[in-house]
C-alpha cells in the first residue's frame, strides 16, 4: 500500500479525476470490490462532473441547445467546462463567461448572439430588485427641476447589441415553434431586455432611444438626454420625444428612482 | 422535540411555487436549497418571501465545502447569513463533504476520508461556521461511490465523533445510508446504531437510481422513495424519535400531489412506529 495521502492530496487527486477523467493518483488510495472496480467508482465522479455542468449550461441556454442538438451542444459545453472551471459557490454563475468564450474560440455569430441573449434573459430574471418610479412622482416636479433630473434604469435591465435574429429565435422557441435559421442583419441593433413583474420582456430599440438609455445608464440627466436627442431630431420635437420615451419607460417599469442633481 | 420544526415537509422546488401558494397543501414545513436564493432579486426571492410568510423553512446548502482544504468562503457565508436573516429558518444545514479545491468548484458532494485528520479539520471548520452564523448547523451524511483505503473510522463513527467535537447536529439522509450500505457493503442498521440518539435533528428521504455499468446505486433524487428506504426510515424513527422528516426530489419532479402522497406514507410509518412504542 502507498503512503497515506493528506486530506489536501486526497482532494486534489479526486479533483483531477473529476475534472480531467484521470484517476491515476486517486487509484493508489481506492480499492475496488465485488460490486465495482476502483476505476468504475472513480468514473462516477468524472461523469457526474461533466453531466451536471452540461445540464446547467443547457438550462441557461435552452434555445442554443435546441438549435445545435444535444450532442453538439454537449461537445461545445465540454470545451467551455475545460476553459472556464466554475469558481463560484452558486452553479447559477457557471455560464457567465460562455458567450464571451464563444467569441474567443471564433464560434459562429449565431451561437455567440444566442448565448448572449439567453444569458441576459437569466440576468434580467433574477437581477436586483428596486423601487419603481411612477408617473405621479414626475407630475409633482417643478418645471425648472427637469433638466437636472437624474433617472436610473432598473438594475435588472440589459441593453444588448446584436446583428442577428436571436430575439426571434428565442420567441419562436418559447411558442413551441421551430427555431428559424440565423439571419445576419449586417448592422448592429440595440435590444432592451427588462423585467416587468416576474416576466422577462424584450424589444428592439430605435437609435435615439438606445442613445437616450445609454445617457441614463451613464448617470446622465434628463437635460443631457434631451441634448442627445437634439442631435438626431429637430429641436422642436425633442421635448415631445423625451416625454414619450419617459412615459413608456415608466409604464414598462424601467425607471427606479429619480433625484435632483445639485 | 430538538428543533423548532415539527412534522413532515418537502423540498421547495420552483415547479410547485404556485400550488403551494394557491392550494395550502398539508405540509408542515419546507426546505429550500440555499444557493437557489443567493440571487439578487426577481421571482425566486419574491416567491420565497411569500412562502416564508405561510410555512416554517429550513435552509439546506450544497456549497459550504465544510471538509474542503480551501479557506472557508467568507463571502458565501455572509450571503448565507443574509438569507437566513431574510427567511428566518428553523434549521440551517449542508453536507458532510467538500465541494471546492484550489478555488475550483466541482458542484458535487465529494467524499471525505474518514480519518482523524479529516475529523479535526471538519470539526474546527464547523465551529467557525457556527460562530459566523451564530447558531448550530446540521450536516448531512452523503452518498458516496468510493472510499479511502486508509480510512481509520467508519462513516458512522466519523459522524458521531464530529457531533461530539463540533456541536453540530445531524441531518440523517436515510436514502444515503441505504445507498452507501449497498455501495460499500455494510449493515445499514449498524450505521443507525452508531449515531448519537440526540444528534439527529432532521431526516431526508429520497429516491436513487442504479448505474448500469457497475450496479452502484446513485443518489439521483429522481424517483420515489423505494421500499427498502421506507423500511430503514421506520428503523431510524425507532432509534431517534419523532424527527422532522421530508421528501427530496430534484429531477423528474412530479405534480405536488404525488409528493404529498409520499409524505403521507412517511406519516403512516411514523404513526405506526410510535403506536408500537406507546403500546409497549
Amino acid at each position: 500500500m502507498s503512503t497515506a495521502p493528506t486530506l489536501l492530496q486526497w482532494q486534489r487527486a479526486l479533483r483531477t479525476c473529476a475534472m480531467r477523467g484521470d484517476p491515476g493518483a486517486l487509484l493508489k488510495h481506492v480499492r475496488g470490490d465485488a460490486t465495482a472496480t476502483a476505476e468504475r467508482r472513480a468514473a462516477i465522479y468524472a461523469d457526474a462532473y461533466r453531466l451536471r455542468l452540461i445540464e446547467v449550461l443547457g438550462n441557461d441556454h435552452p434555445v442554443l441547445q435546441a438549435s445545435l442538438g444535444r450532442e453538439a451542444f454537449a461537445a461545445l459545453a465540454n470545451d467551455y467546462i475545460d476553459a472556464h472551471p466554475s469558481t463560484t459557490p452558486s452553479v447559477r454563475d457557471f455560464g457567465r463567461h460562455f458567450a464571451t468564450w464563444l467569441r474567443t474560440v471564433h464560434a459562429p455569430l449565431a451561437q455567440i448572439e444566442l448565448a448572449t441573449f439567453e444569458w441576459a434573459q437569466g440576468e434580467v430574471f433574477d437581477g436586483r430588485d428596486a423601487d419603481l418610479a411612477v408617473l405621479a412622482d414626475l407630475a409633482s416636479l417643478a418645471p425648472d427641476a427637469w433638466p437636472a433630473l437624474s433617472l436610473a434604469l432598473h438594475p435588472a435591465a440589459r441593453v444588448l447589441c446584436l446583428r442577428g435574429n436571436a430575439a426571434a429565435q428565442v420567441a419562436a422557441h418559447g411558442r413551441g415553434e421551430a427555431i428559424a435559421a440565423f439571419v445576419d442583419g449586417g448592422e448592429e441593433r440595440h435590444w432592451l431586455l427588462w423585467r416587468r413583474g416576474f416576466d422577462v420582456h424584450w424589444r428592439a430599440l430605435a437609435v435615439d432611444e438606445a442613445a437616450a438609455l445609454a445617457v441614463l445608464s451613464a448617470g446622465g440627466t434628463f437635460g443631457e438626454l434631451c441634448t442627445g436627442l437634439a442631435a438626431s431630431i429637430p429641436e422642436h420635437e425633442v421635448a415631445r420625444r423625451a416625454a414619450g420615451l419617459l412615459k413608456r419607460w415608466l409604464c414598462d417599469e424601467l425607471i427606479v428612482r429619480f433625484s435632483i442633481q445639485s | 422535540m430538538k428543533t423548532g420544526l415539527r412534522g413532515f415537509g418537502l423540498g421547495l422546488r420552483p415547479a410547485h411555487y404556485q400550488a403551494i401558494l394557491d392550494d395550502a397543501p398539508a405540509i408542515d414545513w419546507l426546505e429550500i436549497v440555499s444557493e437557489n436564493y443567493l440571487v439578487n432579486g426577481g421571482r425566486p426571492l419574491q416567491m420565497l418571501d411569500r412562502i416564508a410568510e405561510r410555512h416554517p423553512l429550513a435552509m439546506h446548502g450544497v456549497s459550504l465545502s465544510i471538509g474542503g482544504s480551501d479557506p472557508l468562503d467568507r463571502d458565501y457565508l455572509r450571503r448565507l447569513a443574509a438569507l437566513a436573516r431574510r427567511v428566518r429558518p428553523q434549521l440551517i444545514s449542508d453536507h458532510l463533504c467538500w465541494t471546492a479545491i484550489d478555488g475550483v468548484q466541482l458542484h458535487d458532494l465529494m467524499p471525505l476520508p474518514h480519518t482523524e485528520e479529516a475529523l479535526r479539520h471538519v470539526a474546527a471548520r464547523v465551529r467557525q461556521v457556527q460562530d459566523v452564523l451564530g447558531r448550530q448547523i446540521l450536516l448531512e451524511n452523503v452518498s458516496s461511490y468510493l472510499r479511502f483505503d486508509g480510512d481509520t473510522l467508519s462513516e458512522w463513527q466519523f459522524l458521531a465523533a464530529l457531533v461530539a467535537e463540533s456541536g453540530c447536529g445531524l441531518l440523517l439522509d436515510v436514502n444515503n445510508v441505504y445507498v452507501n450500505s449497498r455501495n460499500h457493503g455494510f449493515d445499514a442498521l449498524t450505521f443507525l446504531d452508531g449515531l448519537p440518539r440526540d444528534g439527529v435533528q432532521q431526516i431526508h428521504l429520497a429516491g436513487h437510481s442504479r448505474d448500469a455499468g457497475s450496479g452502484l446505486l446513485i443518489d439521483t433524487h429522481d424517483a420515489p422513495v423505494c421500499d427498502a428506504v421506507w423500511q430503514l426510515y421506520g428503523e431510524a424513527l425507532a432509534r431517534f424519535g419523532a424527527v422532522p422528516t421530508m421528501i427530496e426530489r430534484d429531477d423528474h419532479i412530479p405534480p405536488l400531489a404525488e409528493l404529498l402522497a409520499e409524505l403521507d406514507r412517511a406519516r403512516s410509518i411514523a404513526a405506526a412506529c410510535f403506536a408500537e412504542v406507546i403500546a409497549a
